[in-house]
């Protein structure tokens, strides 16, 4: 590990996360050219490995960067990358808030929040439909899905035990 | 307004909602914990911010944790709700990596993985349909979400443009609504 790898974690990171526009996967590919055809920090086997750990692990599946850092200088280029990827976007978000803060109980922010909502709904069902889909699963999948919306929706039930619970259905290879 | 949420509690809200999305399906437990559990926001705050999170570059729950933490007690509330979402599961991701790059397979994850993704796209939809309540009431409200599905969802259009466009309707209608 040396001081130069850091610094390179810094830069590529640094530089990726104010262009994340919709999320850590947008920048997926850029992600990918940097740390495995420019700085050689990991195969290609390995990366697709590390999308696996990361998405499959609690937390934002950005967290992937915290993997590849990892790989390219132990635990502090673990910690380097992952506050070079959400740093600039947190302080960017910060000062965002700050600002809409400003506008609090203005009728155009009231106007904003009621008009918006609906618009994110339909939004929210996109991305519904595309986790679906990236899943590429079969008839047991989608009925699984299906199953795990009317419990969530029309039961009290601990959302985690429906999913600990499809989680063994796939251990057990039935999804 | 909640200057009563203390440091510690805003941290561990957003652990456990980094803990529990095991597959994915964080802006349903973000939701859950925020608007159900804690209530320290409504539902169209946090549809609104949501949606902000996604305008902005980020990740969308990082996002929403500097936004929760920014708007209850500030700077420190935003470093808090980050150090809860982020601290523990890096340290698991972390631990996971150096056990692959030792071993370099990826032991059942993939198998486990599978499974909670379909878990995990349902709690997504669930969310949806918990927030459709006030929106099916609403011919309007219920084209605008329409038009969002269908544009980003099935043409695949440019998130920032159907949000330029059909979230201007949806503001433009709001304010007609409120106007006395």
């Amino acid at each position: 590990m040396s001081a130069g790898t850091l610094l390179r974690l810094t830069i590529v990171f640094g530089s990726l996360s104010l262009v994340s526009f919709g999320g850590g996967n947008a920048v997926l590919p850029a992600m990918h050219h940097d740390a495995v055809s420019v700085q050689h920090w990991l195969t290609d086997r390995e990366f697709a490995d590390v999308f696996t750990i990361a998405q499959a692990a609690p937390g934002a599946s950005s967290l992937i960067v915290g993997l590849i850092g990892l790989r390219a200088a132990g635990v502090a280029g673990a910690l380097v990358a992952t506050i070079a990827m959400l740093g600039p976007s947190c302080v960017l978000m910060f000062a965002g808030c700050r600002a809409w803060d400003r506008f609090r109980d203005t009728n155009w922010r009231i106007a904003f929040e009621r008009g918006l909502a609906p618009v994110t709904v339909g939004l929210v069902f996109a991305s519904g439909l595309t986790v679906v889909r990236a899943a590429d699963h079969g008839p047991a999948g989608y009925a699984v899905t299906a199953l795990a919306t009317v419990l969530l929706t029309r039961t009290a039930v601990n959302p985690l035990l429906v999913v600990a619970a499809s989680a063994l259905l796939g251990l057990a290879g039935l999804v | 307004m909640s200057d009563g949420v203390g440091l510690p509690t805003l941290a561990f809200a957003f652990l456990k909602v980094a803990l529990a999305s095991f597959g994915g399906g964080l802006s349903a437990w973000s939701r859950r914990v925020l608007v159900e559990e804690r209530r320290w926001m409504a539902d169209d705050e946090f549809l609104s911010a949501l949606t902000l999170c996604r305008l902005l570059p980020g990740p969308n729950q990082v996002n929403m944790a500097v936004y929760a933490g920014t708007r209850l007690r500030g700077l420190a509330g935003a470093l808090a709700a980050l150090a809860g979402l982020v601290l523990v599961p890096l340290a698991i991701v972390v631990v996971l990596g150096i056990a692959y790059f030792r071993y370099h397979h990826v032991p059942a994850l993939d198998a486990l993985l599978r499974g909670a993704v379909a878990a995990a796209a349902g709690m997504t939809l669930s969310m949806g349909v918990k927030v459709l309540g006030p929106v099916v009431r609403e011919p309007v409200a219920l084209g605008l979400a329409a038009a969002a599905f269908v544009t980003v969802g099935l043409l695949h259009w440019p998130l920032v443009a159907v949000v330029a466009v059909v979230g201007a309707a949806g503001m433009l209608w709001a304010w007609s609504r409120e106007a006395p």
